[in-house]
């Protein structure tokens, strides 16, 4: 028997489980509340507008969830002409790296990281999640700015061999 | 190699991996976590940091 996303059940069960990760997702995007809202909105609408397509050999729900959610973001950003104010994780001129990324990375990159030295591993989360700049870093680090380059080079060498391989 | 760690980190945000949160969880505390958008609202222009942003905070300390 063929299984069907697209009814009544699923959906409620859909916006039960993914609501409060699509919404921290957006407000951690966009700043305006109410925009954010309507954003949220919009995810949901196209959730629910793409159920009938949804193939889970391709990818799971919550990646498909989070690659429509990624993309309405980007749209609002689009819309509203305000591509410059786009953050640096969503600028992306071609999508295929972006169509490669899933949830089994999120291990392998857990997994490289622990493979760093505490440095290394600390300089890559703090500069690619939190945002902070290799200056910052740097500073609570007390260390100069040309050695934190210098380990931020190793430690991107380092992991491109580690995830890749 | 830096698309992809900032694609990567991205779906963390969205995806929440156990053990990642861990590692990230140790490099912040390690080193101060940023100041979200909701405790900057908090901080009068002065640059003080309201009572209620004290009172949060202190409710996060371990007992």
């Amino acid at each position: 028997m063929i299984e069907t996303y697209d009814n009544v059940e699923f959906k409620e069960r859909v916006y039960v489980e993914f609501k409060d990760r699509v919404t921290r997702y957006v407000r951690g995007k966009i700043s305006n509340e109410h925009d954010s809202e309507d954003v949220v909105s919009d995810v949901f609408v196209n959730v629910f507008n793409g159920l009938p397509d949804f193939d889970e050999k391709k990818a799971s729900l919550s990646t498909w969830i989070y690659a429509i959610t990624r993309n309405t973001v980007i749209d609002y950003f689009r819309a509203a002409n305000r591509l410059c104010e786009l953050p640096e994780e969503l600028c992306t001129e071609d999508d295929t790296e972006q169509n490669l990324i899933n949830s089994e990375m999120l291990e392998r990159l857990a997994s490289a990281l622990e493979r760093l030295s505490e440095r290394e591993g600390d300089i890559i989360v703090l500069h690619y999640y939190s945002g902070r700049t290799l200056k910052d870093i740097a500073q609570a680090m007390d260390i100069s700015y040309s050695y934190i380059k210098l380990l931020h080079s190793n430690a991107l060498k380092a992991l491109r061999k580690l995830i890749d391989e | 190699m830096k698309k992809k760690l900032y694609d990567l980190f991205d779906l963390q945000k969205f995806s929440g991996n156990k053990r990642l949160e861990g590692i990230i969880d140790d490099a912040e505390n390690r080193y101060g976590k940023a100041l979200s958008d909701d405790d900057l609202e908090l901080i009068s222009a002065a640059g003080e940091p309201s009572s209620a942003l004290i009172h949060a905070k202190n409710e996060d300390k371990p007992r």
